[in-house]
């Protein structure tokens, strides 16, 4: 192996930045289309269910103007993209408030959900994974078989409901449901409404990654550079640590990547269990009560939750594996 | 010997009941679970039921209703319609604040009913005051409304807190959507999207003493299965909705009470007039007659509910206990046959997901029609749909509910006058129609009861509606919450509650 001259390097990155920015952008643009295309396929007339079935028709047509559903499509689009593009989301159907100041609030607790669940499902999974690879087939690999199975099959709504009623209603250690800010609880009051959902989500999350991590690290321990540190008399846990776990880095970082995006794009049933205001919550609602504009806005920034993610997994890629940069 | 024990067992409950009865204590929150997010609490913008049960402490509204729906002084202390009933004169009360510290004027009343009624605003409530064609403040305590055509159900819509009255600085910063500012025994002073509302005690409340709770703190709780967990574990002290199948669990819960009243709103079902062989008056009344209301009520709603054949409820001033319809198949048989469908025939009910008992109650009916020959296919659209479909009149049957009506008129006039904008089913009857105009400018009650008694016969005689129930509203919470009752209206109301330690 010798070095490629460094001056090249540089170039070559940049194209890279630029051809993944250029297909982020693409990605963008084809979810906006679509989502746009879909909620105009939903039956019914949007301003009817908005305004409730005691409205008088006058009162729909005019909103109906309002909601600039005469013009056809691909002006409505237009006018959509090109708020889009200044940065304003449009108004609420419903409210008639800004959309940022209806999004921004949820941004938070979301955030504070899908990090403490990612941490949970990590603790679930780096172990019982790692466990799982030493010796596949042994009586830890189908421990962690059964775990990852069961936290896959096991509805996320009735594990939620089932800690309820065990840790709330039984127990009466923690509460329900809702949320509380720290300003209003306190960190302990915090934390405490985090808990039971952060569990909920996390178990799921790390029953998925189980999986992951034991594939990656079997993949890394049949190398023959394994098979020479073994030789050489290095101890298992050592191989595992020094070698493996680096080795296999790359695909887990992948799935952590892309568990968090998930997460934070919306573990609705979780949210809506307990009552957590979160962004999936918040789209479902809007898809109810034919808030578009909302959805639309939940819609497009959980696509660039996504694009994002994976944009910076592939960066974090290209530091770990200087082949990814030059395919 | 039976009956007297009955007698002295029940005396002494009422004995231990008034033993019972204690002073209120003041201070404490509330702690409230809501079953929906409100949406906006703009009362000229928001559709959401949920928004006007929050408003429901907020703001005041000219004049109330009481438990069995009759109309009650508010803001205004008295009111008087013109001979000919176009134009209504209100007195408001003296010493009004809105929660803000400014003193409430006629101006204030004025200009939140044109907002509502101006097209500019665009609300969906606006039909409250249809047929208003001024509001005026003449003097500082005196608004007078004006209307084109006399309507004495007018004081029924001024109950609704679309009509409720906030101070006008919120529109200008946009802040009536989330914190409009009221006469009302509570402020709101936090909206969280997602989370929910908290109240405070308005200081400035005009009925002295009152609230007794230092403050409500609302919370959206979506599952009814972990509002009841909420409520159980005491995380909550109050829930707006519990699982019906839940009930009689709740029930053996000494730390709570279980509130239930028929409400009256009331479940029916929609008969197209104009489709065959439905445009034969027999062929509608051998459903009616077939039908099995209480089977309906046990099965679909899980008995929270009563069964009735015409659509107020006895607890209203109104109430209407006509019911002719006595479940024979024999007589059913016999109607169909002279409606010309003797060996019955097949049709669709249309329901909705949105509202899930709807589609239970399809279930039964088709059940119980089968007898009569009549294949029901069941026809389950979502809401939008549905409702373009109703509109259209693309339908045999549909299953739906009416809610929150003050005044007779709303039962009947909107849905069952021939051409009005919600006669769905196309029924046209003269008599009902001539009726109906009589009764709505009628303005004292001795008149307008024997006026509605006999139009509620020749709807329920005629059945463009098959009406089935009126629903129960039922509200769960602690035994340390006193002063609350649940209502027929489904106003949910915290004015006079208190929490005892």
């Amino acid at each position: 192996m010798f070095r490629r001259p460094a001056q090249r390097r540089v170039p070559l990155t940049v194209a890279y930045l630029v051809r993944r920015l250029g297909s982020v952008a693409l990605v963008l643009l084809g979810v906006s289309v679509m989502t746009f295309l879909l909620v105009q396929f939903i039956p019914g007339d949007p301003a009817r269910v908005v305004l409730g079935i005691q409205a008088t028709d006058a009162a729909v047509a005019q909103l109906r103007e309002r909601m600039g559903l005469d013009a056809p499509l691909y002006v409505q689009f237009g006018r959509w993209l090109g708020g889009v593009l200044h940065g304003d989301f449009g108004t609420s159907l419903v409210t008639g408030q800004a959309i940022g100041s209806i999004v921004q609030p949820r941004i938070w607790p979301t955030t504070a959900l899908a990090l403490s669940a990612l941490l949970i499902g990590l603790v679930i999974a780096v172990p019982l994974g790692i466990a799982a690879a030493l010796r596949p087939g042994g009586k830890r690999d189908l421990l962690a078989g059964l775990v990852s199975q069961l936290g896959v099959s096991l509805p996320d709504f009735w594990l939620g409901v089932m800690l309820i009623y065990l840790f709330s209603e039984r127990l009466r250690w923690l509460p329900s449901s809702g949320y509380q800010s720290v300003q209003e609880g306190g960190v302990a009051g915090w934390a405490g409404h985090l808990l039971l959902p952060a569990v909920t989500a996390g178990v799921v999350s790390g029953a998925i990654m189980i999986r992951f991590v034991r594939g990656a690290l079997l993949e890394v321990i049949r190398l023959d550079y394994v098979r020479t540190a073994r030789a050489k008399g290095l101890a298992a846990r050592v191989v595992m640590a020094r070698h493996v776990l680096r080795n296999a880095a790359i695909p887990i970082v992948t799935i952590i990547g892309l568990q968090l995006a998930t997460l934070i794009s919306g573990v609705v049933t979780v949210e809506i269990v307990y009552a957590w205001p979160g962004l999936g919550r918040l789209a479902l609602e809007s898809t109810l009560n034919r808030d578009y504009s909302i959805l639309q806005a939940a819609v497009l920034l959980t696509a660039v939750i996504y694009s994002v993610s994976s944009f910076l997994i592939d960066l974090l890629y290209g530091a770990l594996d200087p082949r990814v940069r030059y395919g | 010997m039976k009956r007297s024990l009955t007698l002295a067992l029940s005396l002494g409950v009422i004995l231990l009941g008034a033993a019972h009865a204690q002073t209120p204590v003041r201070g404490g929150i509330l702690k409230a679970a809501w079953t929906q997010e409100p949406a906006n609490l703009d009362p000229h913008v928001t559709s959401a039921y949920s928004s006007f049960q929050i408003l429901e402490n907020v703001l005041d509204t000219l004049v109330t209703v009481d438990a069995k729906g009759k109309i009650i002084p508010s803001l205004a202390t008295a009111w008087k319609a013109s001979a000919d009933g176009k134009t209504w004169t209100f007195t408001l009360r003296q010493g009004v604040k809105f929660s803000n510290g400014r003193a409430l004027s006629a101006a204030d009343v004025a200009y939140c009913l044109n907002r509502l009624r101006d097209p500019k605003t665009g609300s969906g409530n606006a039909y409250h005051l249809s047929g208003v064609t001024a509001v005026t403040a003449p003097s500082a305590n005196t608004v007078v409304l004006t209307l084109s055509k006399a309507r004495t159900n007018i004081l029924g819509d001024l109950t609704s807190k679309a009509t409720g009255i906030f101070a006008k600085e919120g529109v200008a910063d946009k802040s009536v959507a989330t914190r409009p500012v009221g006469t009302g025994p509570f402020k709101i002073t936090s909206y969280q999207p997602g989370v929910g509302v908290k109240l405070a005690r308005n200081t400035n409340y005009w009925q002295a003493g009152l609230p007794y709770l230092d403050g409500v703190d609302i919370r959206v709780v979506p599952d009814e299965g972990v509002r009841r967990s909420s409520l159980v574990s005491g995380d909550v002290d109050w829930v707006m909705a519990v699982p019906p199948q839940d009930i009689p669990t709740l029930k053996t819960n000494a730390a709570l009470k279980v509130d239930s009243i028929p409400a009256f709103s009331y479940w029916y079902i929609g008969v197209n007039t104009k489709h065959k062989p439905f445009d034969q008056k027999p062929v509608r009344q051998a459903m009616a007659e077939v039908i099995n209301r209480d089977q309906i009520v046990q099965g679909a709603i899980f008995g929270q509910g009563v069964a009735n054949q015409s659509p107020i409820p006895a607890v209203n001033e109104f109430g209407q206990t006509y019911a002719p319809y006595t479940g024979s198949l024999e007589k059913a048989k016999a109607l169909l046959g002279k409606g010309g469908a003797v060996a019955g025939f097949e049709t669709s009910i249309m329901v909705t997901g949105q509202y899930p008992e709807s589609v239970r109650i399809a279930q039964i009916l088709q059940a119980q029609l089968a007898p009569l020959g009549i294949k029901a296919n069941i026809r389950t659209l979502e809401w939008a749909q549905w409702l373009e479909e109703e509109g259209k009149g693309n339908y045999d049957l549909y299953v739906l509910s009416w809610n929150a009506m003050i005044d007779p008129d709303e039962y009947y006039y909107a849905q069952q006058r021939t051409g009005e904008g919600f006669n769905f089913t196309g029924y046209s009857n003269p008599a009902v129609d001539k009726l109906l105009d009589t009764a709505r400018v009628a303005t004292s009650d001795a008149q307008r009861k024997p006026l509605y008694t006999q139009i509620n016969k020749l709807v329920v005689d005629d059945a463009p509606y098959i009406y089935l129930y009126n629903p129960s509203n039922v509200n769960a919470y602690s035994t340390k919450v006193h002063g609350y009752a649940a209502r027929a209206d489904q106003a949910i109301k915290f004015v006079n509650t208190w929490l005892s330690k």
